[in-house]
């Protein structure tokens, strides 16, 4: 594979380096033509075209400038992509990882049949970096909004008064001041339970950055949906000092006490293969 | 599990001194031995009112939402990388493949792991603005309560008062009875949909101290 530079690029522009000789000192090649030639769209190019000085002169090594960024080393293969990702949004199926990097390594055959398969990798920057230039982002789909009591005023200004008052110091208990009255601000925690679904991001799909209602139409499988609850507490001086707690749940059925000896034991070999940063039970 | 929780990993971690844990008011958070553990732990519960935690509970907040997404990030790319290097499909399979349930939970931990890091080097500062917008780590004297913000609410409603001279006069009412009584209300609350009589009264007994806070009906009163 070779890499061009901006300036070779721009240069191959007006002199027609880089083009066959056909072109090359005999005319300056089309932009379109350039853009072929180095894979960079036409777009772009206008864009350094404008900004040739700034781009020619900068040093060696100095920072590309914002906005650059941009640049696109497989265009076609983008285009491909991008077009089957709005396809199959606008069938409202969900969009995922593993299905984004199977398209895409699909595309780049088709975009680029006489290259080896093994020069594109699906490598997280390029990933970032094509979300970015098509302003996809991932998206919760399922928004499943807890019903809010009418009266929700008096119900939280009497826990925010709860609070306060409990806050207060008792001297009677010969208890002492500290950061807010008799809490220290590490002791002041909030505690919740979430669960986290086997198919968590079946929740999800990337789609446009800025779409309001992400609708994705959902095949149930016939998982046991609970795979784990997960228990996350945080203290109210941002020092996170408990681990998450992961609860993993075996399957119950028919043969439950079976079962559960055997996730029992499963779970004994997987002990050491656990990230230690969080607990599991 | 609750109870295990706040005797293995909630105490453990703790300052010594009067704690106070914030829950919703989920059934199985306010069981008897929930709440014996936590009185002799000296821990207060304070319990979000029912169907409230998406305005007040910090976790709903503005904690779980970015927490979820890093997540959602971090498990869907270990899923796949797996995918790819192992030739598998983890997401599709029969549930009564053991050994792939195995694979997805080390990665599931894994993932959660790397979250909660990245989560709490990327969004410190969040989560201690959001304990102070809910009053939860504000100056108990009231006079940082402009900071206060529930979502849906006018900055202007929501007067706590200043409820700091009030301290020695309220004797009877120990943390844990009342952290108790407060139970049992929004219990009942959460049951019947109605404002139980115990919590009427405490309405009542509120408003008459809040009226207390010029010092001189204070100390005409007292």
């Amino acid at each position: 594979m070779h890499w061009w530079t901006h300036e070779q690029i721009l240069e191959g522009g007006s002199e027609g380096e880089g083009f066959d000789s056909d072109i090359r000192g005999v005319r300056q090649p089309f932009i379109q033509e350039v853009s072929e030639r180095f894979l960079v769209p036409i777009t772009t190019l206008h864009d350094w075209r404008k900004n040739e000085d700034k781009i020619v002169n900068r040093r060696k090594g100095e920072r590309r400038s914002r906005g650059s960024g941009k640049y696109c080393q497989w265009p076609d293969l983008e285009e491909i992509l991008y077009t089957r990702y709005q396809k199959q949004r606008e069938e409202r199926k969900p969009v995922r990882r593993c299905w984004l990097r199977r398209q895409a390594h699909q595309a780049f055959q088709e975009a680029y049949p006489d290259r080896n398969s093994e020069e594109f990798t699906f490598s997280t920057g390029w990933f970032t970096g094509f979300l970015f230039r098509h302003d996809i982002s991932l998206h919760f789909t399922t928004n499943k909004s807890q019903k809010i009591p009418d009266d929700y005023l008096n119900p939280i200004l009497q826990w925010l008064q709860f609070n306060r008052r409990n806050s207060q110091i008792r001297p009677e208990t010969g208890e002492r001041l500290r950061d807010f009255g008799r809490y220290w601000l590490d002791s002041i925690v909030n505690m919740d339970e979430t669960p986290l679904p086997f198919e968590f991001l079946d929740g999800q799909t990337y789609a446009d950055r800025g779409s309001k209602s992400v609708q994705v139409k959902v095949t149930n499988s016939g998982w046991d949906k609970r795979q784990a609850t997960l228990v996350l507490a945080v203290f109210g001086s941002g020092r996170q000092k408990i681990k998450p707690l992961i609860i993993f749940r075996g399957k119950k059925s028919y043969d439950g006490s079976r079962r559960s000896e055997y996730f029992r034991r499963k779970r004994e070999e997987e002990e050491g293969r656990y990230d230690s940063r969080v607990c599991t039970e | 599990m609750l109870v295990r929780w706040i005797k293995d990993c909630l105490v453990p971690a703790l300052l010594p001194g009067t704690r106070m844990l914030v829950l919703d008011v989920a059934k199985f958070h306010s069981t008897p031995e929930v709440l014996s553990t936590l009185r002799s732990n000296n821990i207060i519960p304070s319990l979000v009112p029912a169907g409230c935690t998406s305005l007040v509970q910090p976790l709903d907040v503005a904690i779980n939402k970015p927490f979820k997404d890093i997540l959602a990030d971090i498990l869907d790319r270990r899923l796949d990388e797996y995918e790819e290097s192992h030739s598998i499909n983890l997401r599709e399979i029969p549930s009564s493949n053991t050994n792939i349930i195995a694979e997805r939970r080390v990665l599931v931990s894994w993932s959660v792991g790397e979250a909660w890091e990245t989560f709490n080097s990327r969004y410190q500062e969040l989560v201690i603005s959001t304990f102070r917008k809910l009053g939860l780590t504000l100056p108990i004297d009231g006079s940082s309560d402009h900071e206060l913000m529930v979502k849906g609410i006018k900055p202007s409603a929501l007067q706590i008062g200043d409820w700091s001279r009030q301290t020695g006069s309220r004797d009877g009412l120990g943390s844990g009875v009342e952290a108790e009584g407060q139970v049992r209300a929004q219990c009942n609350q959460g049951e019947t949909g109605l404002a139980s009589t115990a919590e009427v009264e405490e309405e009542a007994e509120e408003e008459a101290e809040e009226e207390a806070t010029d010092s001189t009906q204070y100390v005409a009163r007292f």
